[in-house]
């Protein structure tokens, strides 16, 4: 949204504030912009807004509140006029050229709030993305002198150091970038320069461990977030409630996602985003309201039943688990997930003929991940269908080719039904692979002695 | 060919007919495994076609590209490595007998296009690079002609989810120099789900000449991707088409197709709705297929989240200029 807002500052100039006994009004009012597929509450008090700058009451107030419902809900244009207007009206407050969003309003935030944070790396981030380093460097050190923890900062740092190729330096500023971000920030860069400077070991450790943390997140940004609690676009609140939660502020995310549900209470993401999040709080009967609320609101959304099965198990409420599954099969008969679930469940139950017939409406559905393929695998070769549980590992290879339980299995089934060739071609394989456990290859390669009575491959 | 993402027709092995030229992911959804692969299908000459891995066991490609950029008659390979947490930017230099030296020109994630033109107008095939997930760029690599690229940002968004979707080379303003048409609009990021976003849309970087680029905002595009020019109503001026994939598909009013109607100096593109169905549009082709002077498109869909209505795999459109319908 930060950027967006700029590409619209041109449109200010283009459209003149219509006529007001108030200056105010003439300055900084925008042309109310079409409204008709909004909320009315939105219009209402957008008009209520609006009458209070024409008639002069509390109007800075109500142009400050008039300026956060036009940019929470998306109006870039409109927005940056009232911003434009406060920054006359109130030229030594920070937040207004700060929500601008654009390189010449942060600087001038910056020396409005030298002690705001977010402002000093955005303002680096944007000079980085001008090609000015030198200015970029400056404004991370700035961060840094209030905060040396900053992932952000540091990372921005180690991107410099990337580009000038110094990478000793970049090496130190990625590694702190991750210490002090739970391996969230940088550390992805980091990999690539351990490959570049051949510390591929170091890389490889870094690929193995930290890829799950792949997922960027923005940090906290009180003067940005706060807005969007007067925001009637569930998209946008969905938005800024993900950005809350991947920034670890649950507390925001809970009140943006209520906000949200408050705007469209048939949304059911909002309800099985807010019910994850109660899950992952460990505020069970919370969890519990929201996800049958999204599967009563919203029953097609799979992962609500599923969710809701995994909350009741997790109660210790199989028999009612179990009958959700059943239910969400029902509204979601071609759920990959869900057919999963009861695949599982009958083999947990010993059924496994039936599990197996589950597990092939799976893939008949689904063909992207290996792990049900190895769990299907390895029911065939229990009860004696080697060949079609080579099949299902070769089809695990397929979706995930370096997926490691596929590899292992694949591995010790071939030692196991005595494939001499095979076993030392498999077991070669996944010797020197990084992303297996050390111990799993030991294994495979005392089974392979004691089944062959031969010295492994590559010992 | 598992995933095959980007196809590109190019006589690479220089014998007179059209080889293809295809990137594979080998899986689309998020995988940061090293399982993209650079595939040739070698045309025979009879309209068969032999298929060549050229790279392998590699992170994730979704473009790639041939041209000569060192100038020693033989063509290289510009790719676009998306990966996942890991990704590159990089050349691949021909060095005779389908072997290639590659050559990293920017290590970062999520790049999704590499362009080829000459930029800069020095003579030389230069690459520019939309690079997405968190970074939100667009490189221009400018080559000395022997192969040495120096690396300039030409455009980047603080917002990391600004969601850029595909980019190709225009001459919006016909002014003879490769400008930069854009989209962002993919669906996937820091939201639990998919879905438009205020910022959403086309824009364009004109290219001012010394490899100096300006700024314009085309229109907005909830789910924007694809962006290609064409001149629609015949007057001349180069108009956009583009499609949106992730956008709320659950509105009746929600748009898949969008024509930007050039109105004759590249300041102001008039949208007009071209569809509503079919949903969830991700890739366009324009040409004369029919050969009788009109032309035709054909979209490709991506229906990876629901609603799963109104879908379609490959949809072939005709025009009607009388109306431009």
């Amino acid at each position: 949204m930060r950027s967006a807002l700029v590409l619209f500052l041109f449109l200010v100039v283009a459209c003149p504030p219509e006529k007001s006994p108030n200056p105010i009004a003439n300055i900084a009012l925008p042309p109310q912009p079409e409204l008709n597929a909004w909320p009315i509450e939105l219009g209402d008090r957008i008009r209520e807004t609006e009458d209070r700058i024409r008639r002069d009451e509390d109007s800075v107030e109500a142009l400050i509140s008039l300026s956060g419902l036009y940019h929470a809900n998306g109006f870039y244009s409109e927005a940056s006029q009232c911003y434009l207007g406060l920054i006359q009206l109130q030229p030594d407050q920070p937040k207004w050229p700060y929500r601008l969003d654009a390189l010449p309003f942060w600087e001038a935030s910056s020396q409005l709030a030298p002690s705001n944070e977010p402002a000093f790396v955005r303002l680096g981030d944007a000079y980085l993305k001008n090609n000015d380093l030198d200015k970029a460097d400056r404004a991370y050190d700035t961060v840094l002198s209030m905060n040396p923890k900053n992932p952000y900062a540091l990372m921005g740092k180690g991107r410099i150091a990337i580009g000038q190729q110094n990478w000793t330096e970049a090496i130190s500023h990625l590694n702190a970038a991750g210490l002090h971000s739970n391996s969230r920030i940088g550390t992805d860069l980091l990999v690539s320069v351990y490959e570049i400077t051949g510390e591929s070991q170091k890389a490889a450790d870094i690929r193995e461990n930290v890829t799950t943390y792949g997922l960027f997140f923005d940090f906290d940004d009180p003067w940005i977030q706060e807005i969007l609690l007067d925001s009637y676009d569930p998209h946008q609140i969905a938005v800024a409630a993900g950005k809350a939660k991947h920034a670890e502020n649950t507390a925001l995310a809970i009140r943006l996602l209520n906000r949200g549900i408050s705007v469209s209470p048939k949304d059911g993401h909002l309800r099985l985003e807010l019910g994850m999040i109660f899950v992952a709080n460990n505020q069970l009967t919370e969890a519990l309201s929201q996800l049958q609320e999204c599967v009563a609101v919203a029953p097609k959304i799979e992962e609500g039943w599923s969710m809701l099965s995994s909350l009741y198990r997790l109660r210790g409420d199989a028999a009612q688990a179990d009958r959700v599954l059943m239910e969400g099969l029902q509204h979601c008969p071609d759920s990959p997930g869900l057919r999963l679930g009861k695949a599982r469940r009958l083999n947990q139950f010993g059924k496994t003929k039936e599990a197996l017939a589950e597990y092939e409406i799976v893939f008949s559905l689904y063909l992207e991940e290996a792990e049900p393929f190895v769990e299907a695998a390895l029911l065939y070769f229990q009860i004696g269908q080697t060949s079609e549980g080579f099949r299902a590992i070769e089809k695990a290879l397929e979706a995930e080719p370096n997926f490691p339980p596929a590899l292992v299995e694949m591995t010790r089934h071939k030692i196991i039904s005595k494939d001499q060739e095979d076993a030392a071609r498999w077991l070669s394989r996944i010797t020197h692979d990084p992303g297996i456990n050390p111990n799993m290859i030991q294994e495979m390669q005392q089974l392979f002695k004691k089944t062959f009575n031969s010295r492994p491959p590559n010992q | 060919m598992r995933a095959p993402v980007h196809a590109e027709a190019v006589d690479f092995d220089e014998d007179g007919d059209l080889d293809i030229l295809v990137a594979s992911m080998s899986i689309v959804y998020p995988n940061p495994n090293k399982i993209g692969t650079i595939f040739l299908l070698e045309n025979r000459g009879d309209q068969t076609f032999h298929k060549r891995v050229l790279a392998e066991n590699i992170d994730r490609v979704n473009d790639v590209r041939a041209a000569d950029f060192n100038n020693d008659g033989r063509m290289d390979l510009a790719i676009a490595q998306f990966g996942y947490d890991q990704g590159q930017v990089a050349w691949m230099e021909g060095l005779g007998n389908w072997e290639f030296a590659t050559h990293t020109l920017l290590n970062l994630s999520g790049s999704i296009n590499v362009c080829l033109s000459d930029f800069d107008g020095n003579g030389t095939t230069d690459i520019a690079a939309l690079f997405s997930q968190q970074w939100e760029e667009i490189h221009l690599f400018l080559n000395d002609g022997e192969g040495n690229f120096e690396d300039t940002i030409l455009f980047g968004s603080t917002n990391e989810d600004f969601a850029s979707s595909g980019m190709r080379i225009a001459d919006l303003n016909q002014d003879g120099r490769p400008d930069l048409l854009f989209t962002n609009g993919d669906g996937f990021g820091p939201a639990a789900y998919p879905g438009p976003r205020p910022w959403h849309g086309v824009q364009w970087l004109e290219n001012l000449g010394n490899a100096e680029f300006q700024f314009h905002r085309i229109g907005y595009l909830p789910g924007a991707y694809s962006p290609i020019d064409i001149d629609l109503d015949n007057d001349g001026h180069r108009d956009v088409l583009a499609l949106s994939c992730f956008n709320n598909w659950y509105d009746d009013n929600a748009v898949s197709m969008v024509w930007f109607r050039n109105t004759g100096n590249e300041q102001f593109f008039e949208p007009r709705t071209l569809a509503h169905k079919p949903t969830h549009l991700l890739s366009i082709a324009v040409a004369d297929f029919e050969g009788i002077g009109d032309l035709q498109l054909v979209t490709g869909a991506f229906h990876a989240w629901p609603p799963y209505e109104n879908l379609s795999s490959i949809t072939y459109w005709k025009l009607y200029p009388e109306n431009h319908e």
